[in-house]
């Protein structure tokens, strides 16, 4: 067995819309197992997005420009789609998200606080709240489980390794208490 | 030639084109139909030379500040 996932996942995914982080795209290049179960998920109406630091994240590593060709027509085949320009529509409303966000986040890590491009993912998935956007992620520490529900959970053999992501959706539930703590 | 020229001259190599969209809640919810068959052979081409992530440990360590 080299994948691991809930038999109802794509079915659940059906209509919806899940924003993809870059270790989503490093799992799908090096698991074919999983990069089938992408194809799937795209198959069944869900609709993959991603923001331009994401592109950055997973092609940085290109040895040549062959390869940064392929790895894009990789993202274009997923049919992923990228907001643009994230940071430059952060309203008043966000900044209080992000800050709520960062004040429970910190308590996470012990040296430093969350990644920014995990921030601004999450914060995508807050802007967007009311489509039922969803994040997929293996940066389980950054997408705190105080704001956000974990859905499902994907287990993947690469190479002898286990690793693991996950499906999270913003709990307006959860959210509730951190707004009233500030 | 030039840095710039060349500059140039290497960006009409890439073929890097990206879809965006201003509008999440417009987004056409229309399947999709990637073919496996092609991204396994493209992500076969480079998975060897692909820069990893790093997973921080998810247990949480206590500190002595916690423990009191």
């Amino acid at each position: 067995m080299n994948l691991l996932h809930t038999q109802s996942l794509v079915n659940n995914l059906s209509d919806s819309t899940l924003i993809i982080d870059s270790t989503a795209l490093i799992d799908a290049s090096k698991s074919e197992d999983f990069l089938k179960l992408l194809t799937d998920i795209a198959k069944a109406g869900c609709a993959f997005v991603t923001i331009n630091a994401v592109i950055h994240e997973f092609t940085r590593g290109a040895k040549d420009i062959a390869q940064l060709n392929k790895q894009i027509q990789v993202i274009n085949g997923l049919g992923i789609i990228v907001y643009p320009r994230l940071e430059d529509k952060i309203d008043k409303k966000d900044q209080v998200f992000l800050f709520a966000y960062n004040k429970t986040t910190i308590g996470n890590r012990s040296e430093k606080g969350p990644s920014y491009i995990d921030s601004l993912l999450c914060l995508l998935a807050y802007k967007f709240k009311h489509t039922g956007i969803k994040i997929l992620s293996a940066n389980h520490k950054d997408i705190p489980l105080s704001i956000f529900n974990r859905d499902e959970l994907i287990t993947m053999d690469i190479s002898g390794e286990l690793r693991t992501e996950a499906i999270y959706s913003f709990s307006e539930d959860k959210f509730k208490p951190l707004i009233d703590d500030i | 030639m030039s840095n710039d020229e060349k500059v140039e001259e290497l960006s009409k190599k890439l073929d890097t084109k990206l879809t965006y969209s201003d509008d999440l809640t417009k987004i056409d919810k229309k399947p999709i139909k990637p073919s496996f068959d092609r991204l396994k052979k493209l992500t076969k081409d480079f998975r060897e030379n692909l820069e990893d992530y790093i997973i921080e440990p998810t247990t949480y360590t206590i500190t002595s500040k916690q423990s009191k």
